[in-house]
């Protein structure tokens, strides 16, 4: 039986989320899938027009929008804080972390706050809109992006997604909160 | 971190200050020449059981440090070595290497080869003392133990006679007959040790021999313990106990000690020990909260089924009770939260004696207070400030022995520690009798730093003169000694203490000494806080530090050289537009508030210590308890705010450093730009 290992990943394809969503039903063959051909995997979301990724694992939650406490003094960047179940949770707008991404029309019904992890601290970030998971290949990424200045610190690829007419552009957020609050 | 590990910890701390104590009072009991063979047994035993648990979890180091000084302290215990101050060092090294370890286990910087080899040699020195001193039989001292033995010793030394009782007992009833022998023997006699008697058992009887050391005559021995004389045999002494040598006294100093500023003086452990008492009450709450809860589902179901009324009623009573329960529940865990200030005082007690050696100063520390409690965190945070605090005092307050005299003190200087409770507020004091604070030389030094212009030090008042040398940069030793003055000055001890919501303020008398008095709220959990609006969102003011509020109108202000003043009642009050500090955006363009000028705007006046000023709001809510939530480390550099709080309903409220604040408006603006220069 000799089969195109892409295919057969694309026709097991329940059992590859399963184990990728770290599920019980992950099984060998899944595992051995996802380190032959995926990348990586990250969630997909849009900042004004721009489409940006960050590792799946790195997100905690993802919040619907809330009114945010404005912090006086503090960095461009930061939109306040909010409250998550007790814990008060710095907010950075990416809009005023990323420069350049262009203006959209901004339905507030849709943005959402990612929270993910940096630095032993949980940090909202506000994007426009969130798409989903998006899992990579290796062929779909290019890893040394020539991209400079500011955002270079924190951006760490750019993928082309076959499925999608666009690029991707996928952010560290470790580095990218230092950025904006450093 | 682990449960286990974190429980041994806890363990460890908790000895670790036990030892310290113990051994500082062993400290002072050698100074004053007195014998304390009940403590040092207590100290055997807490490193006899810190070697135990460092085994079980694998701190090996610890292991062996607590191993060596267990038997450096068995010849102690055994009296085959004087306690003397060398002895006492190197328990105190050890102490100090106990807590290091249980910190890092594999600290590099952790140098045990210096207390090794001082441990060493004075084990090497203990004298294996001769046995014989009363006639006693080979037999019998065969079978004693090295610490019966001593007993022997001692009591030989002290002239005391020593008694072979005979005596039968039931093997039933032996072990409450022999406690009530030794019930009998009381303070006037101590029995050494018992033994089965050659002549064998009868029946269901024992017969023991027992060692009874006693001041009392045969006759007394006999009226005491009603037995017959046939029983009781005088054992002879064999020598003269004079003949016997003393131990050696020890006096090698060439221990290198850790520099008391490389002490750790913060806990190791983050878990609060908990009388179970407490947990037992919060556990009733919480079933009380449990029952509430079954009933709001009753009462659901009831309107659900149309006997509103009834329920409606029946839901107010059960609020109250609900609102209650939640108070009840609120200080229950702010009461686990709360640990004595005995702790860390016995901590810095360890301080006192190591820094007073460095400097060849004597000084004596009386603590006062210790039952005092206060936020776990807050102790914590307080270790640091006061470590400083005490270092200052000794090196630049207390004077040397000589000196002192010159001055008619007591050659030994005294540094008291006390805390007491007042109100909802903490006051912790730390004074000396040293020299007290050199007006001149502060403010010549202030000057000299272009801190302080000539003219306005001559009208400054005694107390800000005092508070200069809490400015950052002030330092008033010309040379930097190696203890007090390196960068972390006295500045960085107010900023701790503000931190907390504190305040330190000095007091100081030529020749007198200095005081230091802090002032610490008792919790930093939950604080009554005035909810105030500026602009349009709200933020809290923590209640303990506002005075009043007054209406404010714009007509009030004053311009003074540049500060912004208001009148109240005859005084002049400097004050602060929050709005317009708030609006200046770090990054963004000047957009100031001056637009929206409401009609109706407050000043809140705040104190601390003997500085006052008033926060210009917008508007006052209320007060209402808060829950402080300290915001995320991407916020540290923001200054103005203690954290924030959940207003409920998504809604958060920055909360106001008000005591930081204060600090920033009223910094003397001839400092400004000297200082990050």
């Amino acid at each position: 039986m000799t089969q195109d290992p892409d295919a057969q990943i694309e026709s097991r394809s329940d059992e590859l989320l399963a184990a990728l969503n770290g599920g019980s039903q992950s099984s060998l063959f899944a595992k051995f899938a996802v380190e032959r051909v995926i990348a990586t995997t990250c969630l997909h979301f849009r900042v004004g027009t721009q489409r940006y990724g960050v590792p799946l694992g790195a997100v905690h939650e993802i919040l619907r929008t809330r009114p945010c406490t404005p912090v006086p003094r503090s960095p461009h960047a930061v939109l306040g804080v909010i409250s998550v179940r007790g814990t008060v949770t710095t907010v950075i707008d990416l809009r005023r972390v990323i420069s350049g991404t262009g203006e959209s029309e901004e339905k507030e019904a849709r943005q959402r706050i990612l929270l993910v992890q940096s630095e032993g601290e949980v940090v909202g970030l506000l994007s426009s809109e969130v798409h989903g998971v998006l899992r990579l290949t290796k062929e779909e990424l290019e890893l040394e992006p020539p991209v400079g200045g500011d955002v270079g610190e924190f951006v760490t690829a750019i993928a082309r997604p076959r499925k999608l007419d666009d690029i991707v552009v996928l952010l560290d957020p470790v580095a990218l909160v230092r950025r904006a609050c450093g | 971190m682990s449960e286990p590990l974190e429980e041994f910890r806890a363990e460890v701390q908790e000895i670790i200050e036990a030892l310290s104590r113990d051994l500082l009072v062993l400290d002072q009991n050698q100074k004053d020449g007195v014998e304390n063979p009940a403590l040092l047994n207590e100290i055997f035993r807490g490193v006899h059981t810190l070697k135990g648990i460092a085994g079980m979890f694998g701190f090996e180091r610890l292991g062996a440090l607590a191993h060596m000084l267990e038997d450096l302290l068995d010849s102690l215990r055994l009296d085959r070595l004087a306690l003397s101050a060398p002895v006492l060092d190197v328990l105190f090294e050890g102490v100090e290497g106990f807590h290091r370890l249980s910190v890092d286990e594999k600290d590099p910087t952790v140098d045990l080869t210096a207390v090794t080899r001082q441990i060493d040699e004075l084990t090497k020195k203990a004298r294996r003392r001769t046995k014989k001193l009363y006639d006693l039989e080979e037999s019998v001292l065969a079978v004693m133990t090295e610490y019966e033995e001593h007993r022997l010793f001692a009591n030989a030394s002290a002239g005391l006679f020593l008694y072979r009782i005979q005596a039968a007992f039931d093997f039933d009833t032996i072990d409450a007959d022999l406690q009530g022998f030794k019930d009998r023997a009381g303070e006037q006699a101590e029995v050494i040790t018992y033994l089965p008697s050659g002549e064998g058992s009868f029946d269901s009887k024992l017969e023991l021999d027992i060692l009874l050391a006693s001041r009392l005559t045969t006759d007394e021995v006999m009226e005491r313990f009603d037995i017959a004389a046939s029983a009781v045999t005088q054992v002879p002494f064999r020598a003269e106990p004079s003949d016997w040598p003393k131990p050696l006294i020890e006096s090698s100093t060439d221990l290198t000690t850790t520099e008391s500023d490389n002490l750790l003086v913060r806990g190791v452990a983050n878990s609060v020990r908990v009388d179970i008492r407490k947990l037992d009450h919060l556990m009733n709450v919480v079933g009380e909260l449990a029952i509430i809860r079954a009933t709001v589902a009753q009462l659901t179901e009831a309107i659900r089924s149309g006997e509103g009324r009834r329920a409606v009623s029946e839901l107010q009573r059960l609020g109250r009770t609900f609102e209650r329960q939640l108070e009840d529940l609120q200080t229950g865990i702010l009461d686990v939260r709360m640990v004595p200030l005995g702790q860390l005082f016995d901590r810095l007690a360890r301080v006192v004696r190591q820094v007073a050696r460095e400097h060849r100063k004597e000084v004596h520390l009386e603590v006062s207070g210790v039952n005092t409690e206060v936020d776990k965190l807050i102790v914590e945070e307080l270790a640091d400030p006061l470590m400083h605090l005490i270092r200052n005092s000794i090196d630049h307050g207390i004077e040397t022995p000589r000196l002192r005299e010159k001055a008619g003190k007591p050659q030994e200087g005294r540094l008291t520690l006390s805390a007491f409770q007042k109100g909802s507020h903490v006051i912790i004091e730390l004074r000396d009798d040293g020299s007290g604070l050199n007006e001149e030389f502060i403010t010549k030094r202030a000057i000299d730093h272009g801190l302080l212009t000539e003219e306005a030090a001559s009208e400054m008042p005694k107390e800000a003169i005092w508070n200069l040398i809490f400015i950052p940069g002030f330092s008033t030793r010309a040379e930097i000694t190696d203890i007090s003055g390196r960068g972390f000055g006295m500045d960085v001890v107010k900023t701790n203490i503000s931190r907390l919501g504190g305040v330190i303020e000095l007091d100081s008398k030529p020749g007198r000494g200095t005081r230091f008095t802090i002032n610490l709220p008792v919790t930093l959990a939950i604080i009554n806080a005035l909810i105030v609006e500026i602009g349009d969102s709200p933020y809290a003011l923590p209640l303990a530090s506002v005075q009043e509020a007054v209406p404010f109108d714009p007509s009030m202000l004053h311009n003074i050289d540049g500060d912004q003043v208001i009148s109240l009642r005859d005084t002049t009050l400097p004050v602060c537009d929050l709005r317009a500090l708030f609006s200046k955006k770090s990054n963004d363009d000047n957009t100031t508030g001056e637009d929206a000028a409401k009609t109706k705007r407050y000043c809140v006046v705040c104190a601390f210590g003997a500085r006052r000023l008033g926060f210009i709001v917008d508007a006052i809510q209320g007060q209402r308890d808060i829950v402080i939530k300290a915001l995320g480390n991407t916020l540290s550099n923001v200054r103005g705010f203690a954290g924030a709080t959940d207003l409920g309903q998504q809604q958060v409220a920055l909360v106001l450093d008000a005591s930081g604040l204060v600090e920033e408006m009223l910094q003397p603006r001839e400092k400004k730009g000297v200082l990050h220069a």
